[in-house]
């Protein structure tokens, strides 16, 4: 069946419009710069103050980002063009100030130029991926990891680390929320006119941790009493999903 | 006519056995370009591992360390080549899935250069490769059986090592009991399945061991570089010569990361960890679950667990199914 398809595709490929092909093509750079309550994300590194005098360390944070496309026109003349059908936003080599600067880079190749009205990416693992497996895919590549075999099903998210919850510097509580499943799934469109071009093709988006697991001063996780979540319970899971949906930003 | 042609060799492309170890439910195994499956270089590296001709003594092999009936181990607390070395052996099943790094600490990216490595260390076969290379260019098996594939030219350190390679990518470990359950072929008993629950956090009514979160299946590894809390954390903020993963990268964060071990035939490799200090399962057992030592990169999944002894047992009776290598009775 697969073998099928890619011979059909392989036709559609062959017949499709030329006019396509006449358009520039450059490579697209997508970075995710990761702040924690305005200060640089890095791993291990760096202490972050948190709610209720409790400090912070990560460890790990990742998340998935589905279906990333750059949108073109609007309403019935929506165009689309597609930069990739999943990616691992990853910032565990984040662990220095440089490098959370430059933030997570992933390049996206033979985007064609022009100038677009939008950005779309889901976040998490599109249900129909999410009902795939890391069978499914010769490493490496961004489903080969974070993948509950036992849910059949990938972690959209995870947040790990240590927290100092006694002021006593050691930072001995140990954080891991995992969080994921197909009814967290959510696309968000960012709507801002785009230019891709040979001089400029760079996608810039960021995300203030804090706003993900530390709200405001009344819904945040108190890591006093939870320190950890493998999307069991529906209120964290919930709460980590919404909040990275929303905090994720195109500015 | 040119497109024409380029589909005639896709379909004849897309129709070929594109994954010779095609194996249900695991990921597809990723040969190098420049040294994809060929039975023969199997068969050559099958003998080469269990020769000795490849060490400085002729005494050592391959299979010295990595014993087929031990799983590819050599049940010591650290292996010992020429000399005594640091670190244990681990299991080679399945290590043709592995794309993240090779040995504890990932030095080496692929088998060939493992292989490479290995040979002419001092403290493990310690054969320089050009007295390496002439022996076996003198040898008649091994001259015979390299130009039936390669031709009558000089067979160089690149060819011993693929060969070896490419033995050590048809060492497969998925018959155990736990992969005909997951074929729906047997079932777990109660007991079994309930180990299997606290292993995977299968279910929220029952204690979590959080082994799943690095020991993913059908590898039972994910692959990655972990401090599971093994050192204490004075050896952590020591000057202990044992810099783990660090030794690679260079990043002081991560000091006392190695690469997390197949858990397939577990049951049959002791001791355990990378400088096998922990004698039985019952020991890695209580390891976990008194949360590891203290440390700053500590994976925060190695958290006290507060499992009781019913559900230790049960751990390790799942932790059996995952044996399938037929030992003597």
């Amino acid at each position: 069946m697969n073998k099928l398809l890619f011979i059909l595709l392989t036709f559609i490929l062959f017949t499709c419009n030329k006019e396509t092909s006449t358009i520039p093509k450059v490579n697209v750079n997508l970075r995710v710069i990761g702040t924690f309550n305005g200060l640089p994300l890095q791993m291990y590194n760096q202490n972050y103050e948190y709610a209720d005098g409790v400090k912070i360390k990560f460890q790990s944070f990742n998340f998935y980002l589905s279906d990333l496309y750059l949108i073109k026109g609007s309403g019935s003349g929506t165009e689309k063009v597609l930069l990739s059908e999943v990616v691992l936003i990853n910032f565990k080599d984040i662990q220095s100030l440089s490098a959370a600067e430059k933030g997570v880079e992933l390049v996206f190749k033979n985007i064609p130029i022009g100038n677009y009205t939008g950005f779309q990416a889901g976040i998490g693992v599109a249900p129909r991926l999410n009902a795939t497996g890391p069978a499914s895919y010769p490493p490496p590549h961004p489903l080969d990891e974070n993948y509950w075999s036992w849910a059949a099903g990938y972690v959209f998210t995870k947040i790990e680390g240590n927290a100092d919850v006694d002021n006593s510097e050691k930072f001995a509580t140990k954080l891991t929320f995992h969080s994921g499943g197909d009814a967290y799934y959510k696309p968000v469109t960012w709507t801002k006119p785009i230019s891709i071009s040979k001089e400029s093709s760079d996608i810039v988006l960021t995300l203030d941790v804090k706003d993900i697991i530390w709200k405001d001063q009344i819904n945040y996780i108190d890591f006093r009493k939870i320190t950890t979540d493998h999307s069991v319970n529906k209120d964290i899971v919930s709460f980590i999903m919404t909040n990275l949906q929303q905090g994720l930003k195109y500015p | 006519m040119l497109k024409w042609l380029l589909l005639i060799a896709l379909v004849i492309f897309s129709s070929c056995k594109r994954n010779f170890f095609a194996v249900n439910d695991f990921p597809p195994m990723v040969w190098p370009k420049d040294n994809l499956f060929n039975e023969e270089k199997v068969a050559i590296g099958g003998k080469l591992f269990v020769d000795p001709i490849l060490s400085i003594n002729s005494k050592i092999s391959c299979g010295t360390c990595h014993v087929p009936s031990l799983a590819f181990t050599d049940g010591k607390k650290v292996s010992e080549g020429l000399f005594p070395l640091t670190r244990s052996a681990p299991s080679l099943f399945n290590i043709g899935f592995h794309f993240k790094g090779l040995f504890w600490v990932g030095s080496a990216s692929t088998l060939e250069k493992q292989a490479l490595i290995t040979v002419s260390s001092p403290l493990e076969m310690g054969l320089p490769w050009i007295i390496a290379e002439k022996r076996i260019n003198e040898s008649d098996v091994y001259a015979k059986a390299f130009k039936k594939i390669y031709g009558d030219i000089f067979i160089d350190s690149l060819k011993i090592a693929s060969v070896l390679a490419q033995y050590q990518r048809t060492l497969l470990s998925n018959n155990s009991k736990f992969d005909a359950v997951m074929r729906g072929e047997m079932n777990f008993t109660p007991k079994e399945k309930r180990g299997w629950t606290i292993f995977f956090d299968a279910d929220p009514m029952l204690p979590s061991a959080e082994c799943s979160h690095c020991h993913v299946d059908p590898l039972f590894t994910d692959l990655s570089f972990q401090n599971n809390g093994i050192h204490t954390e004075s050896e952590l903020n020591g000057s202990s010569s044992e810099k783990g993963r660090e030794s690679v990268t260079l990043n002081p964060n991560d000091r006392f990361k190695f690469k997390v071990p197949t858990l397939r035939n577990i049951a049959i490799t002791a001791p355990y960890m990378h400088d096998g200090r922990l004698k039985s399962l019952e020991e890695v057992m209580n390891h976990y679950n008194m949360g590891g030592n203290p440390g700053f990169n500590v994976n925060p999944n190695v958290r006290s667990l507060n499992l009781s002894k019913q559900d230790i047992s049960d751990l390790i009776a799942f932790l059996h199914t995952l044996t399938d290598v037929k030992t003597e009775e």
